[in-house]
């Protein structure tokens, strides 16, 4: 295929997930999905290879072709069928995000799937938005959907959506879903125009090339980095017990191997991580390390080999409860992955950033406010460290104070950036967030967090940025809470959560 | 002679005769008794004028970027003008630029870093060495106040007045303006008032976040009220200065596509003036052609604006982005993408052709510019596809190269190992593939299919890609207006005159006392016109909301819109006022656009390249082609500043109004 041809067709390819993304936030209820935009659609080819995706959280990146991967071995799919699925431990990462899968027929044959992701503002278990601070087995968090047909012949399955009346929001769910649904059929029928013009076979060639294009162009970035084997450990938190991850990583001959061995089993409470939720901290880290502009597809992933011990954190076996694995223990598992390439890449790799998401739950019966703080990104060879910024595995934006404010029984008292907190160094860690709120009602508040008994780590002599800091102030006194708690909250109590400030950079003499 | 009318005063005669000046056609009116329309649109390379009196003349001269009005002046007829219309960069490139004043901020104390925090997200997912613009605001000049309003607009907290007047005296020795924003102040100003008063009795110069942008979400309403304190004595400078050069005060473009007096208009409302007269222009074809539905295509050297005109009128927004920064201001809705004349053609280090986003703009421009430009642009490949004449580029002042753009694309074309005739249409293609997947998501943004639509191509560039990116949409239609290569400043002068204010609100749809005491109290300060209200409506729990027009049945219109963009609606379901808007217009009278025809020959055939192979081609001149002229493809129209190529199977003709119609 010459090069003229094949750029016309990426722009062609590349539009189709875009377009799917646009309906879909257009046509969705939840807030999460048109606003946060916490969405993602794909393009498959019928081997399940991802050919092109639009998304806009980093998460979402190696969950999708998990979630096929699982629709595909499950279940025989004909033509007018779709599929639906939130199981953690079948191609999903947490319950709150419902995966669709449509397969896409052309003269009855199969010629690949559009997929598309998002997270739903609740499907039922024990806390409202579905992410309690405190489970310990999955059906706590909510109503757990295993690979099952929502459509079929074109007609959507009653009984299926039914499923839903268990979520306490059924008739926005079953709107998301019908959104959803529309999406991958508006996919479908994009990429059988873009047949109609260029033919079956110039866009299977069009596939395997882009495919084959994508991992030249990784593998170019790979033979950057030396040859050999890099570890690096860290932990996570939970119950006050260090809760080890580790991995070594093997770089040779144009690919690389990560290996989990020694990580900790999986623990009792929520910060198990699924195995997609792992894989999408490993290309996220690639994606940042591999040039813009090459097509995020299957052929990125094909030098990478990924192997994670079953049963371990990184890996968990149901029933384990996983809903803070994908915001907390995904932004671990990012700095773990950098931590090994340090010794390979000493200038690349910026000192250590907040690792966290400093998730803070608010609610009783009437509402429920959910949102996650920016931190101190770390300091890197040439420039100070952002602050008060998101990182890594999210980036949502704030519910500003007014909203806040007009919202929930809620009021804002300080909203700063934390000062001095970034890691001293020749550059500086960047400041966490100090974020101080009132409770005007008796509410229950949960956090999830990360980073509370230590500090990001500063690099070549800097300084390591401040540990976070959860906080409540009682009758005028102050108390630290640990880094993941739920407790009652009374009127005019107030919580102050300080997230932690990235590491420094270099030595200041 | 087609049809003349714009504004009825201007239906005048006069001589003209034709100077050459800085290597451009400027036609100047050497002898005046009477009153003249005067458009001048400032772009980053040139300055667009459009002059009118019974005829219409138009002309290019270069930008003067340190000091616009330089340009403005020297293009400026030296006779009496009766109105003169003004679209500007001045405001958006001192913010891009960095040029303002020294600005303090003043809020309430413990929310002194909001403008630095901003939505706490980052600009790009996947980059480890996180960067955000920060706005030019240094840590010391940021001042809190201690003193609180709740949601619902009541003092928790007044204020210290000593502690006040202590910062405005700091802000005095400093010389430097002041933006004011308190949380709530969109519901209660009272606090906001206060202070004003204090710094404003102290000599200090202050923008008022409650009057500049009423909305609520504290950045954005601080950050845009920043900008306003920041940019306003630049802007005014700006305006003062060409109003004392030019002897008359001009109407400027603002952002929403209406017009506003310079000496009343709000500079933050001007940030987008460049782009909006192409889209007041788009407006006016919609009208005079009847065809309701176009896509604004605008593809100059280094970008492609593109908009939306659904129902014969244009989209707009209440906010938009501007260097990484949310101003909250009445906009059209343009996306705009990195494809122009300019953008470079280049190939990846896995062996593929690609085209911009870099691009050469005008200085050091394409190769056949023949100014120090290496690399292969666009231009270079339709150049030596043949559908610009190397000899009557910008009107035939400008000499291209072609040996020059021969040589550097048959580099292009060693490396790509291709014929350089398919590497010249492949450049071609890949922009063209580009641009269709951003006017497909505009579209499907809107809920609509691109079929539904016709596109308005102008700019330099625009009509020569509008027809191949047509047929990629399925759009079987394409519009050239009059004047293409200077169609925005056509534009400035068929806006409406247009005033704006709005605020947030946050009631029921039911409270219609809150409504029209809102309405009676925007309105209050605005200049006459015909009024429009618009109301930002949602349904409760949302976080977007829709514009809609105030009237009887908003209700319903409020389902039936909600169910036409996003599939579904909950007539069920309470509605909740987010903003009220008022918008006063005085339309003006504008006919029709003026057509000049002028006797002559059209110019010989030429050999083009086209997808189909090398064709024979027939070229003519633009302004020889009489009203209800029809031929078919392939076919090169050679306008001044502009080109319109009709491919193969494709036919156009001239309207009565002087637009070519090209169809599939």
């Amino acid at each position: 295929m010459n090069p003229i041809l094949f750029e016309v067709m990426r722009n062609a390819v590349e539009g189709i997930p875009e377009q799917m993304g646009v309906s879909l936030q257009k046509s969705a209820f939840s807030a999460n999905i048109k606003e946060r935009k916490d969405e993602s659609c794909a393009l498959f080819g019928k081997r399940g290879e991802m050919i092109a995706q639009a998304e806009h959280i980093p998460v979402h990146l190696g969950a999708m072709p998990s979630a096929l991967e699982s629709v595909i071995k499950k279940i025989d799919m004909e033509d007018g069928d779709q599929i639906i699925l939130n199981d953690p431990y079948s191609g999903g990462t947490h319950l709150p995000d419902i995966t669709v899968v449509c397969p896409v027929f052309r003269e009855n044959e199969l010629i690949g799937y559009v997929v598309n992701r998002a997270h739903h503002a609740d499907v039922g278990g024990s806390t409202p938005g579905s992410m309690p601070g405190d489970s310990t087995n999955l059906d706590q968090e909510g109503l757990v959907i295993p690979p099952t047909k929502i459509m079929s012949e074109g007609e959507i399955l009653k009984n299926a959506m039914d499923i839903l009346k268990e979520t306490r929001d059924p008739i926005q769910r079953i709107g998301d879903l019908n959104a959803q649904i529309g999406t991958n059929i508006r996919g479908a029928r994009e990429l059988n125009k873009i047949l109609d013009k260029f033919g079956l076979d110039t866009y299977e060639e069009y596939v395997s090339r882009s495919l084959d294009y994508s991992e030249k162009r990784t593998k170019e970035v790979l033979d950057d980095i030396p040859s050999g084997v890099f570890s690096s450990s860290k932990n996570m938190i939970w119950d006050e017990q260090k809760i080890p991850i580790y991995v070594r990583i093997t770089v040779n001959n144009s690919r690389i191997m990560f290996d989990f061995e020694g990580t900790s089993s999986q623990v009792k409470g929520n910060i198990n991580a699924p195995i997609p939720v792992t894989l999408s901290a490993i290309y996220y880290v690639i994606r940042c390390m591999i040039p813009e502009d090459i097509p995020m597809n299957e052929g990125v992933y094909r030098p990478i080999k990924v192997s994670v011990p079953k049963g371990s954190l990184l890996n968990p076996d149901p029933p384990a409860a996983v809903s803070a694995g994908n915001v907390e223990t995904s932004q671990m598992v990012v700095e773990l992955i950098l931590d090994a390439f340090r010794e390979a890449l000493p200038d690349r790799i910026p000192a250590e950033s907040q690792s966290t998401m400093n998730n803070v739950t608010i609610g009783n019966s009437r509402f429920t406010y959910y949102e996650t703080i920016g931190g101190g990104a770390g300091a890197y060879s040439s420039g100070d460290g952002e602050s008060g910024v998101h990182v890594h595995m999210t980036n949502t934006k704030n519910t500003p104070v007014e909203v806040l404010e007009n919202e929930y029984p809620l009021r804002v008292h300080r909203y700063l950036l934390r000062k001095r907190s970034g890691g001293d160094g020749l550059y500086q860690g960047g400041d966490g967030i100090v974020r101080e709120i009132e409770v005007l009602e008796s509410s229950f508040l949960s956090i999830q967090s990360q980073m509370r008994v230590s500090g990001p780590e500063g690099m070549k002599g800097g300084e390591s940025g401040k540990r976070g800091k959860n906080m409540i102030f009682i009758d005028g006194k102050e108390k630290e809470l640990s880094s993941n708690v739920s407790l009652r909250v009374k009127t005019g109590q107030r919580i102050n959560i300080k997230t932690p400030g990235g590491g420094g950079w270099g030595s200041k003499d | 002679m087609g049809v003349i009318k714009i504004a009825p005063s201007c239906f005048r005669r006069y001589h003209s005769s034709l100077i050459i000046s800085l290597g451009i056609t400027i036609y100047v009116i050497t002898h005046s008794l009477f009153k003249m329309t005067v458009a001048v649109d400032v772009g980053g390379t040139f300055t667009d004028f459009v002059i009118f009196d019974d005829e219409i003349y138009h002309f290019k001269i270069p930008s003067t970027p340190s000091n616009p009005s330089l340009a403005v002046t020297e293009g400026y007829p030296q006779e009496d003008s009766g109105e003169f219309f003004h679209g500007t960069t001045v405001t958006t490139n001192a913010m891009l630029e960095g040029k303002g004043v020294r600005t303090v901020f003043v809020t309430n104390k413990g929310f002194e870093d909001i403008l630095f925090i901003a939505r706490q997200d980052r600009p790009r997912l996947y980059d480890l060495y996180v960067k955000r613009q920060k706005p030019p605001l240094r840590p010391e000049d940021i001042y809190g106040i201690d003193c609180r309003s709740s949601a619902e607009g009541e003092i928790l907290e007044d204020l210290d007045r000593s502690h006040v007047e202590g910062i405005a005296e700091d802000i005095l020795k400093k010389e430097s303006s002041a933006a004011v924003c308190l949380l709530h102040s969109y519901k209660d100003p009272e606090l906001e008032e206060k202070v004003a008063s204090i710094l404003k009795s102290a000599g200090v110069h202050c923008s008022l976040s409650h009057k500049v942008a009423p909305e609520y979400r504290e950045y954005e309403r601080g950050i845009t009220t920043f900008f306003d304190a920041y940019l306003r004595p630049i802007v005014k400078e700006y305006f003062n200065d060409l109003i004392e050069a030019c002897g008359i005060e001009p109407y400027v473009m603002k952002s929403s596509g209406g017009l506003e007096k310079a000496s009343t208009v709000n500079p933050i409302d001007t940030i987008f003036s460049g782009p909006a007269g192409g889209v007041a222009g788009g407006e006016l074809i919609s009208k005079i052609t009847g065809i309701e539905n176009l896509i604004t295509f605008d593809m100059g050297g280094t970008s492609a604006d593109m908009a939306v005109i659904l129902d014969g009128k244009m989209s707009w927004k209440d906010h938009g982005e501007v260097g990484g920064f949310t101003i909250l201001s009445r906009m059209v809705d343009i996306a705009t993408v990195g494809a122009g004349g300019g953008s470079i053609a280049w190939i990846d280090s896995g062996g593929v052709l690609r085209v911009g986003p870099e691009s050469a703009r005008s200085e050091p421009g394409p190769v056949c510019y023949g100014r120090g430009g290496d690399k292969p642009t666009i231009t270079d490949a339709l150049l030596l596809a043949g559908y610009i004449d190397p000899e009557f580029f910008l009107g035939g002042k400008m000499d291209l190269d072609v040996t020059a753009s021969r040589n550097i694309l048959n580099n292009l074309s060693d490396d790509l190992g291709l014929p350089l005739d398919e590497v010249i249409m492949g450049i071609f293609r890949v922009a063209n593939s580009k641009m269709a997947r951003s006017m497909k998501k505009i579209t499907v943004e809107k809920g609509m299919n691109p079929k539904e639509f016709s596109i308005l191509a102008f700019g330099g560039a625009g009509p020569l890609h509008a027809a191949y990116l047509a047929e990629l949409l399925g759009i079987k239609r394409v519009l050239i207006p009059p004047m293409p290569g200077v169609f925005s400043a056509v534009g400035l002068m068929t806006g409406d005159l247009i005033f704006d204010q709005s605020r947030t609100v946050l009631t029921s749809l039911e409270d219609k006392k809150t409504i029209e005491k809102t309405i009676l109290e925007l309105g209050e300060e605005m200049d006459d016109g015909e009024e429009s209200v618009y109301l930002g409506l949602r349904y409760p729990g949302q976080s977007h909301h829709l514009n809609l027009p105030y009237g009887d049945d908003v209700e319903k219109r409020f389902h039936r819109e909600h169910h036409r963009l996003y599939g579904h609606s909950n007539v069920n379901s309470s509605i909740e006022v987010v903003k009220v808007h008022v918008e006063r217009r005085r339309k003006r009278d504008i006919g029709s656009l003026p057509v000049k025809i002028e006797e002559g020959e059209h110019p010989p055939k030429r050999e083009c390249i086209f997808p189909e192979g090398v064709i024979e081609t027939r070229v003519f001149y633009r302004q020889r082609l009489p009203l209800d002229f029809e031929s078919e493809g392939p076919s090169v129209i050679e306008d001044i500043n502009s080109t319109i190529l009709v491919p193969p199977g494709w036919i156009f003709g001239v309207d009565q109004n002087g637009v070519v119609v090209v169809n599939k």
